[in-house]
């Protein structure tokens, strides 16, 4: 069982369309890193997920039944905008957390704010925006939740802390939490997720296992004596993402079957043939490139 | 805490693998002994600040290739049953990995395979015959 | 999660508390003030009046009472609880959008593990017992106030007394449930409508008496009235030694007692149902 399902997604705001049919499905003790440009519908797919925004269309579980008021019990969100009662102190909000969770474990609190280096008895509006980002943190984990949705959790976070934060994470996959969060620093998802997700315009346009994603993507090159040649066909192979001419130089992004590729690209006699690794920066910036069709040679 | 392997999470290369790749060569190099035990899942992704399926992952296969045992309850252990010759396996291994990626690139280049062999033969004079070893 | 509502009550309650401390303290004072001078005891309707301007917030002046300068030496409790009703209208205006001061920001309160309606019944509740907490803190200031000047032999508990509580906490009652109806379904501030909700609360009795565009306007105007807690409980009457509720729409005080606390209660639900299906 899946500890989130979110099946056929779809939230329209009046004509515009701002989840268009996802569907992610998130293992428990998954790490699930969601990528995408600003607008792409990450935020408002979390939103539809807890409740917050009515999905026009789609299922949406968490640890196999439907979000209600007791699903919350072993699952913390942090929004990207902090959501903390400024009028109120730090120490009132652990009291209220307290007041409001079975599992809350205090020492835990107690622990994350002395890391994060926050007087608990300040009023939030006088915390900085990276300490408000903390204290969020710190609520969230202190509940000891089963399931963690963060969306951009560093974003505001003081630099320093933003290997706590990480910390946090791992510390909460290890103990079999399940995590999806999304971010805009790819090198935290790089390390943190072991899945990544990829939205664009309110579409799903990449899924898959981090270290697979890796193994599978490659930009084949192929120099040729004189001008490049593509294979008939190699643009609309659904294995290519896109292909590039330079003059001699042909470049094949591959989502997958490198080595085939290899040897389709050697049958034309180039002068060299190299596959080169992509890191998940490149991988993004690859997905989010593409505006669906293939970008044909010439 | 100093990370206990050097991994980079951007490179194109998995992690799961990159991790394997230290921990052979770590058996090969010594620095982790036959029967040490290696850091759990958790204190080893914590370290590393890595995803600990990916961890966990590299640790499955390590098994696979008889180079850790897993005991439950007890924790990962170095294999001390093939003690020197599990030594050389790992370090056979190792370095087939590093030759054959520099003969496929050579070949990529367009290298010819005699050229190739030259270019090795050259090497293998410059690298062995400066500290007069003829085996690790 | 109700605690944030509780926070939120104390510290409200603490700045209107100290207001009305203050104010009974000035009352007092001007009324220790005016014995030493000579002047017979009893109630002058320059300080009512000094007391009704001052009570309100800064709004046109709310009638607390008709002139009673040829009160009886008692004071009925009556009169007092007709004050302290109207301490209790405005904290219950400035508790009135709660449900709309959750809805600005991410929603911290709709993803804890409490479901939206049962912390709209907190809250509601929480919100009515600070309210009538507030009435019954007024009445024991005052009648402090009263023992402090030497005047509390002169305390009786009249008869419409109960009745008088029951029109104005039913008016504090209907006017918190209105706010929180007309607000908890958006993100706008809800001090906004308290603001205009005053406004017209005390504009639609005076319009009605200036303008005369005939019958049909005035009816129009009646109707919509109905809608206006001040129309049901305006302060209270004074006539020889009897104080007695006032209500502009002429309605008897069981009535009143009736609609405004049924208003009151029906809008809350209105607004709690609506507040489950908001959107952040």
């Amino acid at each position: 069982m899946s500890a989130i399902e979110i099946h056929n997604l779809t939230k329209r705001y009046g004509a515009q369309t701002a989840v268009d049919d996802v569907t992610l499905d998130v293992d428990a003790g998954s790490v699930c890193g969601l990528l995408g440009p600003n607008g792409a519908g990450k935020s408002t797919t979390f939103k539809c997920l807890l409740g917050l925004a009515h999905a026009t269309s789609g299922s949406l579980r968490i640890s196999g039944a439907p979000v209600t008021a007791q699903t919350f019990e072993s699952l913390a969100y942090v929004p990207e905008k902090n959501d903390l009662y400024c009028w109120m102190t730090v120490r009132e909000h652990l009291a209220l957390t307290r007041r409001a969770y079975r599992n809350y474990d205090a020492a835990r609190a107690a622990e994350l704010l002395a890391i994060f280096k926050i007087d608990s008895a300040k009023l939030v509006k006088r915390l900085s925006k990276g300490q408000q980002s903390a204290v969020a943190l710190t609520l969230a984990f202190a509940i000891r939740p089963r399931v963690l949705v963060l969306d951009e959790p560093s974003s505001g976070l003081d630099p320093i802390f933003q290997r706590t934060m990480l910390d946090l994470v791992i510390d909460a996959a290890a103990g079999g939490a399940t995590v999806l969060f999304s971010s805009h620093q790819i090198g935290q998802v790089e390390r943190a997720a072991d899945r990544v997700v990829i939205m664009k315009n309110g579409k799903l346009v990449l899924d898959g296992n981090l270290d697979t994603l890796k193994g599978d993507e490659k930009i084949i090159e192929a120099v040729f004596d004189a001008e490049a040649v593509a294979p008939n066909g190699l643009a609309s192979d659904p294995r290519v993402r896109r292909i590039e001419r330079s003059g001699r130089i042909l470049r094949a992004y591959v989502r997958t079957g490198s080595s085939d590729i290899v040897r389709l690209l050697e049958g034309l006699g180039p002068k060299a043939v190299s596959v080169y690794d992509l890191s998940l920066e490149d991988i993004f910036l690859g997905a989010v490139a593409d505006d669906g069709s293939k970008q044909g040679v010439d | 805490m100093p990370t206990l392997f050097s991994i980079d999470p951007r490179s194109g290369v998995p992690l799961y693998l990159q991790l394997i790749e230290q921990v052979k060569r770590g058996v090969a190099l010594g620095t982790l002994e036959p029967g040490e035990q290696l850091p759990t899942v958790k204190a080893l992704a914590l370290n590393l600040t890595v995803n600990p399926n990916t961890v966990a992952r590299a640790y499955r296969e390590l098994e696979r290739e008889r180079v850790i045992e897993t005991s439950p309850g007890r924790g990962s252990f170095v294999r001390s049953q093939n003690g020197v010759a599990g030594a050389r396996h790992a370090i056979e291994d190792v370095a087939a990995g590093v030759l054959a990626g520099a003969v496929r690139e050579a070949r990529s280049l367009g290298l010819e395979r005699e050229t190739v062999r030259a270019v090795f033969e050259r090497e293998l004079a410059r690298w062995f015959a400066a500290d007069g070893r003829e085996d690790t | 999660m109700d605690y944030v509502e509780l926070l939120r009550i104390r510290n409200a309650a603490r700045i209107y508390g100290s207001i009305l401390v203050l104010l009974v303290a000035i009352a007092m004072a001007a009324a220790l003030w005016g014995i030493q001078q000579g002047h017979e005891p009893g109630f002058s309707s320059d300080r009512v009046t000094v007391i009704s301007i001052s009570s309100d917030t800064g709004d046109a002046k709310t009638p607390v009472a008709k002139s009673i300068s040829d009160l009886p030496f008692t004071i009925p409790i009556g009169f007092l609880a007709g004050i302290a009703a109207f301490a209790a209208i405005i904290f219950a205006t400035i508790l009135g959008p709660s449900m709309n001061k959750e809805n600005d920001g991410a929603g911290f309160a709709f993803t804890k593990p409490v479901s939206r309606e049962r912390l709209a019944i907190r809250y509601v509740l929480a919100d009515l017992a600070a309210i009538i907490g507030c009435f019954a803190f007024s009445v024991t200031l005052m009648v402090a106030g009263i023992a402090l000047i030497g005047l509390f032999g002169r305390l009786v508990i009249d008869p419409h007394a109960f009745e008088i509580a029951a029109c104005g906490l039913g008016a504090a009652v209907m006017w918190y449930g209105l706010l929180q109806a007309f607000t908890s379904w958006h993100r706008l501030p809800g001090g906004l409508f308290i603001g205009l909700s005053w406004i017209a609360a005390s504009v639609v009795g005076p319009i009605a008496s200036a303008i005369d565009l005939g019958p049909a306007f005035h009816a129009a105007v009646m109707a919509v009235d109905h809608l206006n807690p001040l129309a049901y409980y305006g302060g209270v009457t004074t006539s020889g030694h009897l104080v007695t509720p006032r209500s502009s729409l002429g309605l008897g005080s069981l009535e009143t007692i009736g609609l405004t606390w049924s208003i009151g209660i029906v809008a809350c639900a209105v607004a709690a149902l609506s507040w489950k299906r908001v959107e952040i």
